[in-house]
């Protein structure tokens, strides 16, 4: 393959024509278009919100459950909180990233340490949600009303199949960025 | 008011003088034609929002690229379907059946999708003659470093192409 000739084929190739001048200038005068990493930050603080507002679910478990799910209930609302400190600490990598900012090589840097610490909370929410829902079995197990139970049953047995395979797939993830950022910016 | 007609008659006037390296740009990290024109619209958005910064330190055509591919990289929606670049057959202008590019071109825009994603960015920048030191500006990598990526790149080049 000869090198230079392709060089001046490539100045000399065109690309697709992307959208025209005067809608790409109407684009820019609308008030609320976000970029996909501004939707992804929304995205997060939203999950962030709903964290907290789900801790007021503990109200109908201990409704349910009497006082023998005092202690779960305490452990769920924890829970939440530190999965809402997740989401919103996610939240707040992509706005201070200033991604657009940054040379070529420090903006891939940044995104694929944060694609590797998005995959790596997962993980953590994937093993600290684990002992939770095996707690919560066993009190339903232990409680009169065996609909409880079964239906908790279905869901972890589920849960657990899905959060495995989850699990194997971010593990892939993780690794495949890792070489990528050892091979395209850490290797010299 | 003023100041938007000026903003909005320079931000036009660097679209159409630069047209042509956004488009390669998005053209090798999209994955469809429907991913091209949301990077492109995307790039366009950033360079709108980065028009206020753009001091002229550099050269134009050195910011444009490195919001271009920023913009690339930062696009989330693109992890999922590697590999990170359009199929060849999906090339609109080189599935032609009239076109007269040869067939080098197109294997030329399938072998550097399959390059890394930053080296991707030095082998355009080095395609459209961008010197060492924009394209160490543009990437952050010091000059030599950027050398030698680059040697390993067309090197990479070769040798999948003459396999």
């Amino acid at each position: 393959m000869d090198l230079d000739s392709i060089k001046s084929q490539w100045q000399k190739a065109d690309a697709p024509k992307g959208p025209d001048s005067q809608k790409l200038l109407e684009l820019t005068r609308k008030k609320n278009v976000k970029t996909t990493s501004e939707k992804l930050a929304n995205r997060f603080r939203t999950l962030g919100i709903v964290c907290f507002l789900a801790i007021v679910c503990v109200a109908p478990l201990r409704n349910i459950l009497g006082t023998t799910g005092d202690n779960l209930a305490w452990v769920y609302a924890l829970f939440m909180v530190v999965m809402g400190v997740m989401d919103l600490s996610l939240y707040r990598t992509i706005k201070n990233g200033r991604w657009m900012e940054l040379p070529i090589a420090h903006a891939y840097r940044a995104v694929t340490r944060f694609r590797i610490l998005r995959l790596r909370l997962q993980v953590v929410a994937i093993v600290l949600a684990i002992p939770l829902l095996a707690w919560m079995l066993w009190i339903f197990y232990n409680h009169e009303n065996d609909g409880l139970f079964i239906g908790a049953l279905v869901g972890m047995v589920a849960g657990l199949i899905a959060g495995l395979a989850t699990n194997a797939r971010i593990n892939r993830e993780i690794r495949y960025l890792k070489n990528q950022l050892s091979d395209q910016v850490e290797a010299e | 008011m003023r100041e938007t007609n000026e903003k909005e008659s320079r931000f036009l006037r660097l679209i159409e003088d630069n047209r042509r390296l956004v488009s390669k740009v998005c053209f090798m990290y999209a994955v469809d034609s429907a991913h091209f024109d949301d990077l492109y619209q995307e790039t366009m958005l950033n360079l709108w929002r980065g028009l206020d910064t753009f001091r002229g330190d550099s050269a134009p055509s050195t910011w444009i690229y490195r919001m271009a591919i920023n913009t690339c990289l930062t696009d989330f929606r693109r992890l999922k379907n590697r590999p990170s670049a359009m199929p060849a057959e999906a090339l609109p202008e080189l599935n032609d059946p009239l076109s007269d590019r040869p067939e080098q071109l197109r294997e030329m825009y399938r072998l550097i999708g399959q390059l890394g994603e930053v080296d991707k960015a030095i082998v355009m920048m080095w395609l459209d003659e961008l010197s060492y030191d924009e394209i160490a500006e543009a990437t952050g990598f010091p000059r030599n470093t950027v050398a030698t990526r680059l040697r390993r790149a067309k090197a990479r080049l070769v040798e999948a192409g003459n396999s």
